[in-house]
């Protein structure tokens, strides 16, 4: 089961928001925030579904 | 005069008398003057006349083209012109077979040098027909051949060339042709098995797209050497893919090749093309969708094609017309979608209504315009590192396979953040969106390492070409040090960047 941490950066510009999603088994994805809520709004429940 | 039975002559008298019959006779000798001669006056016997001495005599000569001279009287000087294109007259022979002159005459020489040119030469009338071809039979010998059918190509037969079909088509083993990228699933940037739901990248540029599913998994299958489905072509993957409806309403478990740019392909006649077996027989349908991007036009769905699957591998076909793209809102992330539809709940008709309960077997997709599968070729023209290259277009994953493998170099903003660099091997698509990234990482430096507790892209410093990252650890680090990201004793750690649609 995914689990998804969000987490701020810092970094030279700031501090960033962003969305971690732990697979499991080691495995991470990391995106900012606002490309993890995109996708989310994105992924209707249906077949047609998509990324971005 | 006498007869020879007279008995009495008188011989003088006779004599007289013979005399004067001769005078008589002969009178037309006499006379005449100097220079004259005799001419036959009539058909009778002795009858002549004297005559002028001008019979036969030629009293001039006229001399006309191509002769000239002449004249009536004197001696009489006669010549001929030379001949040319223009008059008649003398022409000098020769025995050149090259001359271009126009006032010398061929010889008979020079005509068999050229006859036995001619004959020597492939007649004419050895062709009758548009298209002939003319081919050696043996020596000195030839032969028609007449022009094949359309899509036919010279070949061999026999020992002579002919017109065959070419099997499995013309020369189709060309780069472009296929839109699908990995479509002979050889690349696996991220695995070789998954089993999470919902929208997941298997197989590079391949996705499943599941909802409401159970006994999901994807996975990559190996072809036992000699049977990949193709002869000429050893594949070596392909992809499996199981798992059934939880629910028969809302469920749905497809595979997806998202190809970028919706313009592609529109407006025209497409086959889509795939070999595919199952553990069981059953209905799988495929059907093609443009879509045009986030807050652009609606997805528009081809028809569906039922393909009847059984435990054999067999190649497939859909062949489609896509519409237009025409007064459709093209938004950033449109493409063509390729669907494979294994379960379908019924919530979504326009799927279709299959519910394929085995494990599906998938390769060598292909996506060509034109109404007819032709031979399989990756969209790279069968070029592994071509075919990778355009993998990384969309996803790139380092995993080094050292167990300290370096991966990015940077410097330390603060003793718990390092500030990475790392170049993308192609250009991507867009600017990544996403960063994947294995536990077993760390920063080093010439000092020591500190374990990496979470990465993240640096989105102020990343483009397409070239990625920033941030790493943070728990502590220790100094800042303003360079640092190596690199594998913390794992050969199977990673970094990927994924700029996918």
């Amino acid at each position: 089961m995914e689990k998804v941490t969000f987490v701020e950066i810092e970094t030279q510009e700031g501090i960033q928001n962003h969305a971690i999603i732990d697979h499991g088994d080691g495995e991470f994805t990391s995106m900012p925030k606002e490309n993890y809520d995109e996708q989310q709004a994105l992924k209707k429940d249906e077949p047609s579904a998509v990324t971005e | 005069m006498p007869t020879p039975t007279d008995l009495v002559t008188d011989l003088p008298a006779d004599f007289e008398v013979f005399g004067q019959a001769v005078d008589s006779t002969m009178a037309d000798l006499k006379g005449g003057t100097t220079g004259q001669i005799l001419s036959k006056n009539s058909n009778t016997d002795m009858d002549f006349i004297w005559i002028a001495n001008d019979q036969g005599d030629i009293t001039g000569v006229t001399a006309t083209s191509p002769l000239t001279g002449g004249g009536t009287s004197g001696a009489i000087t006669v010549g001929i012109q030379a001949a040319s294109t223009s008059q008649s007259g003398a022409v000098q022979l020769t025995d050149s077979t090259s001359s271009t002159s126009t006032t010398t005459a061929a010889t008979p020489n020079s005509m068999k040098s050229s006859y036995d040119l001619a004959n020597a030469a492939i007649p004419k009338s050895t062709v009758t027909t548009n298209g002939d071809l003319i081919y050696g039979t043996g020596s000195s010998t030839v032969t028609r051949l007449g022009i094949g059918s359309s899509g036919q190509v010279l070949s061999v037969s026999g020992g002579v060339p002919a017109w065959a079909t070419p099997s499995g088509g013309s020369n189709t083993f060309y780069a472009g042709k296929n839109k699908v990228i990995n479509g002979d699933f050889g690349i696996w940037q991220r695995g070789s098995s998954f089993l999470t739901t919902g929208v997941v990248y298997c197989a590079d540029r391949f996705l499943t797209n599941t909802g409401s599913v159970s006994g999901f998994s994807a996975v990559q299958s190996t072809f036992t050497a000699g049977t990949a489905p193709v002869s000429g072509y050893e594949g070596q993957f392909y992809l499996d893919i199981a798992g059934t409806l939880s629910n028969a309403s809302t469920g749905y478990l497809q595979v997806e090749q998202r190809i970028e740019n919706v313009r592609t392909f529109a407006g025209q006649t497409v086959t889509l093309s795939f070999w595919a077996k199952g553990s069981t027989s059953g209905i799988v349908n495929t059907l093609l969708g443009q879509n045009f991007g986030a807050g652009g036009s609606t997805e528009v769905l081809s028809a569906t094609s039922s393909q009847s699957i059984t435990t054999s591998w067999q190649r497939f076909t859909q062949t489609v017309t896509l519409p237009s793209i025409a007064g459709k809102t093209i938004n950033a992330g449109n493409m063509l979608k390729i669907y494979f539809v294994k379960n379908m709940g019924s919530s979504y008709p326009t799927y279709g209504s299959s519910n394929y309960t085995g494990t599906l077997s998938i390769w060598g997709v292909q996506l060509e315009a034109g109404s007819t599968a032709t031979d399989f070729v990756t969209a790279s023209g069968n070029s592994y590192q071509g075919e990778l290259a355009m993998c990384q277009r969309y996803y790139w994953r380092n995993t080094t396979g050292a167990a300290y493998g370096r991966m990015a170099w940077g410097i330390a903003d603060t003793s718990t953040t390092v500030y990475l660099t790392v170049n993308n091997p192609v250009p991507m698509r867009v600017i990544p969106t996403s960063l994947d990234y294995s536990s077993n990482l760390r920063v080093s430096d010439t000092v020591g390492n500190q374990a990496v507790t979470a990465m993240s892209l640096n989105t102020n410093f990343t483009d397409a070409q070239l990625a920033g990252l941030t790493a943070t650890v728990a502590s220790g680090l100094t800042q303003n040090r360079s640092y190596f990201l690199e594998a913390n004793n794992s050969t199977t750690s990673y970094i990927g960047l994924s700029a996918e649609l």
